[in-house]
């Protein structure tokens, strides 16, 4: 993942990836951190990633997604170097109210990234390519 | 829990608002911190005072800091003014695939300082170019006829395509990866605006800009050497619809820099050589309270360009007078 991020979450992120290394555990005050920045969606994200519900899809041609499995059972999208997720809360609070940093799927795909609990996926070249489209199939829908 | 948070400074306000709800969503399972937690959160505002301006910029959304924007942007706009500098590897000086998205008026100089930039990139040996504009272009811009007089190669490197429609632009960036030989060295949509009118939605203008930035970094990637990204798009109107204000701000979190193009007023025109053609002026911006840069540019009959820097206007309000001119 190469998106800036804000910099407290790189420290708080750059801890977790430290720690976790020895003790497979998140120390309390780097979940008390994560909460003070994203309020309830840290504990939803957190969810996320103890259900091992984010996917590393790669191709052949080297290219990268994320698939996250929401808990209302979708599967949305986020991409690897810059913040965009497919759910409707990153286009409400992220996109148009610009109150939320982040939406629970890429807070999620992150901590997966750090703690090294991310799934990995291989597909082909095409259906990776249809992964990145598969947004506006949604809408269209 | 207002009472627990008694460190707000004024200067802090700003950022106030994205972690407002910090506090209030504190439910049972975190009873047992919530002891340490005015401790905390004097902690982590003294991370936000120690970044101050950058970090607040970073926390409204602003996808690469406002700095690294504005450095990538100079280098952008003097690399690819100069021959053997190159232009994509904008990317690889910022470490990131930072775009730069070019704004202005119709007739602003947009497509052609696109064309300048291709055909730099065209001449430095790396990969190809990528050229994506909804319609052929309807007459040539100044900077062709030198460009291929100089070098006829390098147009055969710049590879022109014409996706009809915004699905069809998504489809085309979509399987990009699959097919490119050779991983291009510079990625140019000329007119967002044109596709960006087929819908009214924040997260399909999202959709594509993030796009482009997956697509330039998965490139970047490949090469190790960088691929830059540039898109134009029509200034906003006077008059706006809210739509494409929203389009304007959600395009600007994923390219942060921009430069925006206008028409030299004639009598600073008249002050260039006789035969330039064209006199355009280029302002610079990477945020709110961030210095501007300006220069201007003048494309001769020749299609020679010239470029030189206008020396910063002094800022009106006093708080940016404040910000360092060169900050490090």
């Amino acid at each position: 993942m190469t998106a800036t991020l804000p910099t407290v979450l790189e420290e708080i992120l750059g801890e977790i990836a430290a720690t976790c290394g020895e003790a497979s555990e998140v120390p309390d005050e780097l979940l008390l951190a994560l909460k003070f920045i994203f309020g309830p969606s840290a504990i939803q994200a957190l969810d996320l990633v103890d259900r091992r519900s984010v996917t590393r899809v790669s191709s052949p041609s080297g290219r990268t997604i994320y698939q996250v499995l929401g808990s209302s059972g979708k599967v949305y999208v986020c991409f690897a170097s810059c913040h965009y997720c497919s759910c409707p809360a990153f286009a409400f609070s992220v996109l148009r109210k610009s109150d939320s940093l982040l939406c629970k799927h890429l807070l999620a795909t992150y901590l997966s990234l750090a703690t090294g609990l991310c799934q990995d996926l291989s597909v082909s070249n095409e259906q990776l390519s249809g992964l990145l489209l598969a947004e506006e199939d949604q809408e269209q829908a | 829990m207002e009472d627990t948070a008694p460190h707000y400074t004024p200067s802090l306000e700003k950022s106030r608002g994205i972690i407002a709800h910090w506090g209030a969503g504190l439910d049972k399972r975190w009873a047992p911190l919530a002891s340490s937690l005015s401790e905390l959160s004097l902690s982590q505002w003294n991370v936000f005072k120690r970044e101050g301006l950058a970090q607040s910029n970073a926390l409204i959304g602003r996808v690469s800091s406002a700095e690294r924007g504005l450095r990538a942007g100079m280098e952008a706009l003097q690399q690819l003014l100069s021959p053997g500098a190159g232009v994509g590897r904008e990317g690889c000086a910022t470490g990131e695939g930072t775009g730069l998205l070019l704004l202005g008026e119709p007739g602003s100089g947009k497509t052609a300082l696109l064309f300048a930039a291709a055909l730099v990139a065209a001449g430095e040996g790396r990969g190809p170019v990528l050229f994506v504009a909804r319609r052929a272009l309807q007459s040539l811009p100044p900077g062709w006829k030198a460009g291929a007089a100089r070098d006829p190669l390098k147009l055969q490197k710049i590879h022109f395509l014409y996706p009809p429609s915004l699905r069809e632009l998504l489809q085309l960036l979509s399987s990009m990866h699959e097919r490119a030989a050779q991983p291009p060295s510079l990625l140019l949509l000329d007119g967002i605006d044109e596709y960006l009118a087929e819908t009214s939605g924040a997260q399909a203008c999202a959709h594509l800009a993030a796009l482009l930035v997956d697509t330039a970094a998965h490139f970047s990637g490949c090469s190790g050497s960088g691929c830059g990204l540039l898109v134009t798009m029509r200034g906003p109107a006077e008059a706006e619809p809210e739509a494409a204000s929203l389009q304007l701000t959600v395009l600007q979190r994923y390219l942060p820099t921009c430069l925006w193009l206008e028409l030299e007023p004639p009598d600073l025109a008249a002050a260039w050589p006789q035969d330039s053609e064209q006199c355009f002026r280029a302002r610079l911006s990477s945020g709110p309270g961030f210095p501007k840069q300006e220069w201007s540019l003048s494309f001769g009959h020749d299609g020679e360009m010239a470029i030189s820097q206008v020396s910063c206007q002094a800022s009106q309000h006093p708080s940016q007078k404040a910000e360092p001119s060169s900050p490090s």
